[in-house]
């Protein structure tokens, strides 16, 4: 039992580890919406193994030690395999669209990803059903072994290449196996010499071949649509630095054509020096421009981001999304007096600072220049210091932008809340400047004026109009708003310099339509109309008759490159055709793809053993109906109502009545139990399926209102996850200890809190913003371990009573809360997107106010 | 209905495509992808309010099967793009099309591509015009386009395998500069090589979904650029 529980905790680990891996590597050479869509579909895996066990669940049973070695061993050679699927097949998802032969070998990839969760979550699944008694024990190592998978694949992250990973957490799960093997002993000892040579055989060669897969390591390779494929194929283009880390692999190319100016002014006549591309998991970040050609950067003066600099003297600059540099650069050739810049990614900073401090003559190193390294909100909400100009540059590429990649990921720097942050620590004469790329029609350029806008009317500017200005290149916006009205001399200054570079303004003090659209000529002038509109008419029906998703983006819906409005894709269609894809949120795409295949799937893995239920409830009444093997804990059952059905069917064996009357073949008996079993059913569906998306719907929401407590994603994520597995283990370690009335009291704290975090943490966590980091991640863990302790408890509760009412339904159930847990990860994304975290947090505890209701029975 | 319709014309299209090659290659063994330029031409360019005579000419003549890769010969004449290798593709139809329209070059004039490819542009537009210059910074690319070019009897188009970004300054000064590739900055070279009344044409977005063109154009000395895709969205703006 010992063995089964460290094999347990040792498997669980492997798989955290595997998909946190995964999701690293299809991400490096692919995108991340394709690793979230392959991920999410092979994670159903957990709920197949509940198919799987239930059909087979007598042979199972009967060979336990065994199956449970083969399980351990397949996962883990599926594992070191599953990897290599990638580079035989040449899947691309950008021919999806028109190629259906990548539809095939995306379901071949998803398959071959899924069978490692398969065999992991069946050796799980099979454990559970085996020890039902024990489940709460289980349970623990269970989740704690997931709890330390998860801190092991951040820790391997840092140490190894994302392709070196899977073979490191092979070795977790084969360790898995090699646990059990004293529980088969007899049976080995008892086999044939072949079967035995078969078996070592089987055993040293995973064991080989793990290592091996060390020595001959993957040869991956990337898109040839991702910027870096395309680079490297330059001229002389060579990757000269290669760093790696959670937050991706961070390649610095060298090429003799490398140039990079993000929209530049037409008007520019200069040379561009050639400069050295940095990109992260393969998309293009920024350039490291190379000092020694310092007499060509002024080529940065003929962009829009450099408008700010033109309308201050010696500013202090606070540059957010430090980056590559290319933003300090361009503050220090404006001469700001003093530039801070923060920067998520410490290995980008220590490129700049150490790396290649030659080649940028120790651009971060300079007395003027203040680099952090750091989420810009905790910055933000920390500091006293006050800034003249606050400066967001661009920050994504140029084919990203165009393709909707972001729209699946939280941006906490594009809120309202964030703008409000910045315009507070703002000087007098201050102004917040944000450039983002132009794409037509316009979409992330018209939120950031819609966002900004918001910011001035909830800091309640009498004139918001007064406060505002925008201009635009051929590729560009940027776009400012200012403490105090821009004064006039500021607006002579913005159109001349709109004139000298040939940009349009879209939006200033007193400017008129036959100014506008003279350089840059759109067919339609949209963000002059919208700033208008915004401003002076009905903003609402502006956001309701534009195409796309424009409204301001919040903390609580917190997705600006969103911008798909579900109910104009028929319009879109109509005017489009299939082309209409083009103008879609890619990520977006992916998530109802996503979404509509994982349901799919769960639902056909759940109603597969419901087919075979159904064709034996009737004439098979034997497990429900014989005497109890397990007494029914005295805690639990004491406190149930009368009538229920599940309990009249525990009720005749306890009660010491004979079972032939309900094995007479009497019509209205065969209905009653065909009844009793269909509630029985669907209570055991509405119990588990509850707890599947309440767990992973709270656990969504405190990550996301943890990352911008913690100031730091990743760390943010791997401190909520491990921290909420480990104490839900605690909780199911606990659970079997407790009484039917706590329990109950559980589920109505569950919910209780959910919702109390839901509405109260964002202003416990604004005022302890400014408290030190090492306080924060104690207070994290303190305010997460009461309800995810709580949250630990009524999965092995229901599946011990479950086990002791009717035990064949314990795979079945392991399945439902496998996949509503997958389905939960993909639903609440989609809940987030279009109705915000406050709406999941609600769900979430309707989900729990359900498992309350049916958990009465259990 | 539109898009009904343009369904139908690729099944068509495909079939025929069979046809052509299982049944008819005897009969039509001279240009059995004729037909299929036809529809093309038909179905995804004119009726998209491509007008110019010379364009569409050009575009029923080349055959476009033969810049796309075997494994995708079944795709030439969809309405979409088609990888070439090495992140790059042919472009869909209607967008080279549209380009060349738009660079409203004229016989005699001389024009610049910036990325060859798979040469299919540079093709199009030398049976407008015998001065074709098209710049390939990818070597294997360029080789490929040069031998495909000359074997198809396209002998006047003068490839080379260069960076683009300086132009080509022997040739310059260029009545139209055609830019395949969707670029984050436009090379001020460029325009300086771009005569005075001259167009460039420059696709954005990615290779696989250009979302629209810009047209930068060189008129007394001012430099102005055309967005000219997104025209399609207004009434859609403007609540039909």
């Amino acid at each position: 039992m010992r063995s089964t529980s460290l094999a347990l905790a040792l498997v669980s680990s492997a798989i955290i580890a595997y998909q946190l891996s995964l999701m690293r590597i299809l991400s490096l050479i692919q995108w991340h919406h394709l690793a979230f869509m392959i991920i999410s579909v092979a994670l159903l895996g957990f709920g197949a193994s509940g198919t799987f066990l239930f059909l087979f669940r007598r042979t199972i049973t009967k060979h336990f030690e065994v199956a449970l070695f083969i399980a351990l061993l397949a996962c883990s050679l599926a594992m070191m395999l599953a990897p290599y699927a990638l580079q035989v097949i040449s899947f691309d998802l950008y021919l999806i669209i028109w190629d259906t032969r990548q539809i095939w070998l995306l379901f071949i990839l998803c398959f071959v990803f899924f069978l490692p969760f398969f065999f992991g979550a069946s050796a799980i699944g099979m454990t559970l059903m085996h020890y039902a008694e024990a489940v709460h024990s289980l349970y623990f190592a269970n989740l704690i072994g997931s709890a330390i998978g998860g801190l092991v694949a951040i820790g391997l992250m840092f140490l190894l290449h994302p392709i070196d990973i899977p073979p490191a957490v092979a070795l977790l799960a084969i360790s898995a196996a090699l646990v059990t093997i004293p529980l088969i002993r007899k049976k080995i000892g008892e086999l044939h010499i072949v079967l035995k040579t078969v078996f070592a055989t089987l055993v040293i060669g995973t064991f080989a071949m793990t290592i091996l897969s060390w020595v001959f390591p993957l040869h991956l390779t990337m898109s040839e649509y991702k910027s870096l494929s395309k680079t490297l194929l330059l001229p002389d283009a060579t990757t000269i630095q290669e760093k790696t880390s959670p937050m991706g692999v961070i390649n610095v190319v060298q090429s003799s054509v490398l140039r990079y100016a993000p929209s530049l002014s037409l008007a520019f006549q200069g040379e561009i020096p050639t400069q050295l591309g940095v990109f992260v998991d393969g998309e293009w970040t920024g350039t490291i421009i190379n000092q020694d050609q310092s007499k060509h950067i002024h080529f940065l003066d003929y962009t829009t981001s450099s408008l700010p600099y033109k309308l201050s003297n010696n500013p202090t600059v606070l540059v957010v999304g430090a980056g590559t540099g290319t933003e300090t650069q361009l503050a220090l050739q404006q001469e700001a007096r003093q530039i801070a810049g923060i920067e998520l990614n410490p290995q980008m900073v220590e490129l700049i600072k150490d790396d290649f401090a030659d080649e940028t003559r120790g651009l971060y190193n300079r007395p003027t220049v203040e680099i952090m390294t750091g989420e810009a909100r905790a910055f933000l909400s920390q500091t006293n210091r006050m800034f003249d100009i606050i400066s967001i540059p661009l920050m994504e590429g140029f084919s990203a932008s165009a393709a909707g990649m972001h729209s699946l990921f939280e941006n906490y720097l594009f809120t309202v809340e964030s703008f409000s942050l910045m315009f507070d620590r703002l000087t007098d004469s201050g102004f917040i400047a944000a450039t983002v790329w132009m794409n037509h029609p316009p979409r992330h350029s018209m939120k950031l004026l819609s966002t900004l806008i918001e910011v001035l009317r909830r800091k309640e500017i009498n004139s918001p109009a007064l406060h505002l200005v925008g201009i635009r290149s051929w590729g560009s916006v940027t776009l400012m708003i200012s403490k105090i009205p821009f004064p006039d001399e500021t607006l002579q200054k913005i159109k001349t310099f709109c004139e000298t570079n040939s940009f349009d303004p879209i939006f200033y003090p007193g400017l008129t339509e036959e100014h506008t659209n003279q350089y840059n000529q759109l067919e339609h002038d949209f963000l002059f109309d919208a700033a208008r509109e915004l401003l002076f008419e009905n903003e609402k029906a502006f956001y309701e008759k534009y195409p796309f998703y424009v409204k301001p983006a919040t903390d609580d819906q917190p997705y600006f490159s969103r911008f798909l409005k579900l109910q104009n894709i028929p319009a879109f269609f109509e005017l489009l055709g299939k082309e209409f894809i083009t103008f879609m949120d890619w990520g977006y795409v992916v998530l109802l793809a996503t979404l509509t295949q994982v349901t799919g799937l769960s639902l056909l893995f759940i109603i597969i053993p419901l087919l075979f239920m159904k064709r034996k409830n009737i004439h098979d009444t034997s497990e429900s109906q014989r005497p109890e093997r397990h007494p029914v804990p005295t805690k639990s059952g004491s406190g149930s109502k009368p009538g229920n059905p599940v309990q009249m069917l525990n009720q005749v064996p306890q009660s010491g009545m004979a079972p032939q009357p309900l094995i007479q073949h009497d019509v209205v008996v065969k209905e009653g139990i065909a009844s009793i079993h269909r509630s029985k059913t669907l209570r055991t569906f509405l119990y588990f399926s509850g707890l599947g998306f309440g767990f992973m719907f709270i656990e969504i929401v405190l990550i996301q209102k943890f990352i911008l407590f913690l100031a730091h994603p990743i760390y943010a994520v791997s401190a909520v996850i491990s921290g909420l597995l480990f104490f839900a283990g605690l909780g199911s370690w606990f659970s079997n200890r407790i009484s039917t009335k706590i329990f109950r009291l559980s589920l109505v704290s569950i919910v209780v809190l959910g919702l109390l975090y839901g509405i109260v943490l964002d202003d416990v966590f604004s005022l302890l913003s400014s408290i030190p980091l090492w306080l924060k991640y104690t207070i994290s863990l303190i305010i997460i371990a009461p309800l995810a302790f709580l949250m630990g408890m009524p999965f092995p509760t229901g599946i011990a009573a479950l086990s002791k009412r009717a035990s064949r339904f314990v795979p079945w159930a392991w399945g439902i809360n496998g996949c509503s847990s997958v389905v939960g990860v993909v639903l609440a994304t989609f809940v987030a997107i279009e109705f915000g975290f406050g709406v999941v947090i609600a769900v979430a505890s309707l989900c729990y106010g359900i498992v309350y209701v049916v958990g009465n029975d259990f | 209905m539109k898009n009904r319709l343009l369904t139908l014309r690729r099944i068509q299209t495909s079939a025929r495509f069979i046809i052509a090659f299982g049944l008819t290659i005897p009969l039509f063994s001279q240009e059995p992808f004729q037909h299929l330029r036809e529809d093309m031409v038909k179905y995804q360019i004119e009726d998209r309010g491509v007008t110019s005579k010379s364009v569409l000419d050009a575009m029923r003549k080349v055959p476009r099967h033969e810049f796309v890769p075997g494994k995708y010969l079944a795709d030439a004449h969809n309405d979409h793009p088609v990888p070439i290798g090495y992140g790059q593709t042919i472009s869909q139809p209607y967008i080279v099309a549209l380009m060349t329209e738009l660079a409203d070059v004229q016989k005699g004039e001389k024009v610049l591509e910036i990325g060859t490819g798979s040469g299919y542009q540079a093709a199009i537009l030398s049976e407008i015009t015998d001065s074709v210059y098209t710049i390939e910074i990818i070597t294997e690319l360029t080789n490929e386009a040069k031998e495909r070019l000359r074997r198809l009897g396209y002998n006047k188009i003068v490839v080379k395998n260069a960076d683009g970004y300086y132009g080509w300054k022997e040739y310059a000064p260029f009545d139209a500069i055609i830019v395949t590739a969707a670029a984050e900055h436009i090379p001020p070279p460029l325009i300086e090589q771009l005569k005075e009344g001259g167009k460039m044409i420059i696709p954005v977005g990615h290779p696989f979904h250009v979302q629209n063109l810009m047209m930068v154009e060189k008129q007394a000395g001012k430099i102005r650029s055309k967005n000219i895709l997104p025209v399609r969205f207004v009434p859609l703006v403007r609540g039909k």
